[in-house]
């Protein structure tokens, strides 16, 4: 029913909003027009600051804003919640000529760590089993907290600046989650192990004398005392903050 | 004295509004967008707000006008969130903020023509249908005209009486709009079918050029705009009165001042009217 007329005249105007190339559209105001596209973009821009405030500590907000006009003129953004655009420039950024273009190779994994702590704040909550406090490190089921997320880095700017984490090249495994009282998201540096032992207690459920059977074998290890000794330190860290939430409940 | 002034549930004040000692708003308004899907810190306080007040929900998504198909898959999340918070009224604005299949997060204005105005009514009857329940919508703030055929107040007009819809009449953007396109706005609001309204906005706007408003909702209310309010709420039956304020929260003793000044307004003219939602 709507006109192709119609349809091209409210195109135009929002492709204005996107790009600020202003195009002939009949019977409007110049003048004023130009405050969408100024109001468009300052919605967007505002959002982005407020995401990604370490990375505009390091590029600068002249180049943050050149980043943000390139990526909202030629991203069709999809989420209908704003608050979920840092998720689409960061998968933007992931698919861009910007690490290379500007030399900044920490820039991909510094975008996913700022967005993962929004992400983790934001997520809908998860619930967990019933925990209680009596059980054994090892051959009882440990309770994690579910509200979390664990991502892998190429550069450890979780750790370092990126100036130093760009000379520090490797794998790097970094959990986010969220405090299931406060609400408030902490990061933990992982090693690979701890990494694969946290994903392995959340899949398959058993108790972590079983998972570290499996470990043994995938990590070649030789001294499981000496293990045993370095894990029980981790989980009860973990415990400490809250990240395991206890024993499950018998 | 009764209450009618409800304000919107913005991160920035949630804490006083839960408290409830300095702002008393009678009811409080969110836009679900911003709650959706959300889980962790902002929704236990959302849970608590919503214990303590009745709900209106204000969309910004929905993008009635614009040529793009309506997505019904969150419409579908949004008639939850209506549900679940036992929401009384859910309302969105007569624009559009998608276009070329992107989201542009602010509300362009729709060109006032007589296809544009099919086109929406029939999308406004399929997303009642879809909800089970009348939305209202909103007359917007705008800055420009685009390829107008017809005047506003015939389209804005049209549309809420031919979709059946109900209106969400906001003062202050009939304040702006008469300023920025020069025309009367008490003359205006009496060209709108009065009798479909079903809440009202109320907020502050800032005049940025000579010739130009913009709606802010960062400002106070003006007194032309409390005048403006109180010639309309003679002529209309009680409905809820929304606050808008989105920023500038320094002083928020002076919100509660403006709830009260809404509400002293509504006092005088609806005296003896039953007050209908909320
Ligand atoms: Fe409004």
């Amino acid at each position: 029913m709507l006109l192709p007329e119609t349809r091209h005249i409210q195109t135009k105007l929002g492709d204005y909003c996107k790009t600020g190339i202003l195009p002939d559209i009949p019977g409007i105001n110049k003048k004023h027009v130009k405050h969408y596209r100024r109001l468009v973009f300052n919605v967007v821009k505002n959002n982005l600051f407020q995401a990604f405030p370490i990375v505009i500590d390091v590029i600068g907000k002249v180049k943050f804003v050149q980043l943000i006009d390139e990526f909202f003129s030629r991203h069709h953004a999809q989420t209908s919640q704003i608050w979920k655009l840092p998720g689409e420039f960061y998968e933007y950024a992931k698919t861009s000529d910007w690490v290379e273009k500007y030399n900044m190779p920490w820039l991909i994994d510094l975008l996913l760590l700022e967005w993962i702590e929004i992400k983790v704040h934001t997520m809908p909550d998860r619930t967990a089993p019933e925990t209680q406090i009596q059980g054994d490190l090892f051959t009882s089921h440990l309770v994690i907290n579910p509200d979390f997320e664990i991502i892998k880095l190429s550069y450890p700017v979780h750790l370092d600046p990126v100036r130093a984490a760009e000379q520090k090249k490797g794998d790097y495994f970094v959990l986010a989650f969220r405090n299931r009282d406060t609400g408030a998201v902490r990061f933990l540096n992982l090693s690979v192990l701890h990494a694969f032992l946290i994903e392995n207690m959340v899949k398959e459920k058993h108790s972590l004398e079983k998972i570290l059977q499996n470990s043994i074998d995938r990590f070649s290890i030789e001294d499981i005392t000496q293990l045993k000794t370095a894990i029980k330190i981790f989980i009860k860290d973990l415990m400490d903050q809250r990240f395991i939430l206890g024993f499950l409940k018998q | 004295m009764k209450k009618y002034a409800g304000i919107g549930f913005r991160r920035d004040i949630a804490n006083e509004i839960i408290q409830g000692e300095i702002v008393k708003p009678s009811f409080i308004e969110l836009a679900p967008e911003n709650w959706i899907d959300m889980g962790g810190y902002w929704k236990k306080k959302l849970n608590e707000a919503a214990s303590i007040y009745p709900v209106t929900c204000h969309g910004l998504s929905l993008s009635i006008g614009s040529p793009e198909d309506i997505d019904w898959e969150f419409l579908k999340k949004i008639k939850n969130f209506i549900d679940e918070y036992k929401v009384e009224v859910y309302s969105e604005h007569l624009s559009y903020t998608k276009s070329g299949n992107a989201h542009l997060y602010d509300l362009l204005p729709i060109p006032f023509r007589e296809d544009a105005l099919n086109h929406i009514v029939d999308r406004i009857k399929r997303v009642q249908d879809f909800l089970g329940r009348p939305i209202a919508l909103e007359n917007v703030s705008y800055y420009t005209p685009v390829a107008a055929e017809m005047s506003e107040a015939e389209f804005v007009s049209r549309i809420i009486t031919e979709s059946g819809c109900n209106m969400l009449l906001d003062v202050n953007n009939v304040y702006v709009n008469a300023f920025n396109h020069k025309y009367d706005a008490k003359s205006f609001l009496r060209k709108m079918p009065l009798d479909r309204v079903a809440y009202i906005h109320m907020a502050g706007h800032l005049q940025i050029e000579p010739d130009l408003i913009i709606d802010t909702h960062g400002e106070d209310i003006i007194d032309p705009v409390y005048d403006l309010f109180d010639f309309t709420t003679q002529m209309i039956k009680p409905v809820p009165v929304l606050l808008e304020r989105d920023y500038n929260f320094n002083d928020i003793e002076k919100l509660q001042v403006e709830l009260a000044t809404i509400d002293r307004i509504c006092s005088k003219n609806w005296i003896n009217q039953h007050h209908a939602v909320a």
